[in-house]
């Protein structure tokens, strides 16, 4: 996997995800690489890319996490891991994705992306291709997620 | 305290609108922060296809359209070329995400009137659509 693919899907987390808490004090916690894109905190969204490099970008996190996301987002309308709920989660993985490809795009890269699709513990079906992945946790105050990026040249 | 804006018509009467997007969650959400103006919403198309049948349909009643531009299949831009060719003056604004206005500049080409970024701030969406319908 080319390194210049991490950065905008990085960058581009800090920007969506500062933008829906109102805050600034997010970091990033040190990388590490798996096998493959495997969720493993209960609740995650899927995104597909095509391009240069195809695979999937997978957002992890607690259900805890999600449902701060998910309240933020909804101005405290949506609490719960619910179908809207879900959906607003969705939304915020299209944002970061979409942002993340907007930055790729400038840098040479066409992508495109796959709507979302939001897993929760009880509905975990996924089938987990092996592509090294490439896991960059973000921290913010209590909560952390973790960005699984998983392409393989074309 | 959540702060009231109303838009409304220049002869007084209340806006029509057709909310268009893929996600069930945002279909919610702007439809909510429209009704918050006293705008009518008419009509919630979850997907492209559904948006110009709806389009057609509502005509002339309908004002204007909120359009998502990132969906599955019949996307925005298309969604937008159609409605622009059956209704030259019809006024649809584009939703899309944050860093990603450069994908508005086609829309604008092709007719769209303005954007609103998501994540959605209800103050800042309806003072958007305030400028934008000139109300
Ligand atoms: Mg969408």
């Amino acid at each position: 996997m080319r390194i210049e693919y991490i950065n905008p899907f990085v960058e581009a987390t800090f920007e969506v995800l500062s933008e829906i808490l109102k805050e600034g004090n997010l970091r990033r916690g040190e990388l590490f690489l798996k096998r493959s894109p495997t969720p493993n905190y209960g609740v995650s969204i899927i995104i597909g890319l095509t391009g240069p490099a195809s695979g999937r970008v997978l957002l992890d996190m607690p259900p805890n996490t999600a449902k701060k996301l998910i309240s933020a987002i909804s101005g405290d309308e949506v609490k719960d891991l619910n179908d809207i709920g879900k959906s607003a989660l969705g939304e915020i993985a299209n944002m970061i994705v979409g942002n993340a490809i907007t930055k790729l795009y400038k840098k040479g890269f066409t992508f495109a992306l796959t709507p979302p699709t939001v897993i929760t513990g009880n509905d975990y079906t996924i089938d987990t291709p092996q592509i090294e992945t490439l896991v960059v946790p973000v921290i913010f105050g209590e909560d952390k997620l973790e960005i699984n990026i998983a392409l393989k040249e074309a | 305290m959540v702060e009231q804006i109303t838009i409304r018509k220049p002869d007084g009467g209340k806006y029509k609108a057709l909310v268009v997007d893929d996600s069930a969650f945002t279909l919610k959400q702007i439809t909510q922060i429209l009704m918050s103006a006293d705008i009518e919403v008419v009509g919630n198309a979850p997907n492209g296809e559904t948006a110009i049948r709806m389009y057609k349909e509502l005509y002339p009643n309908v004002d204007f359209v909120t359009l998502d531009i990132t969906m599955p299949d019949v996307d925005g831009l298309h969604v937008l070329k159609e409605i622009m060719s059956f209704d030259p003056n019809a006024k649809v604004i584009m939703v899309t995400a944050l860093g990603r206005e450069d994908i508005v500049k086609t829309a604008i080409m092709n007719g769209a009137k303005g954007f609103i970024l998501k994540p959605l701030d209800r103050l800042k969406v309806l003072e958007r659509i305030k400028a934008i319908l000139g109300a």
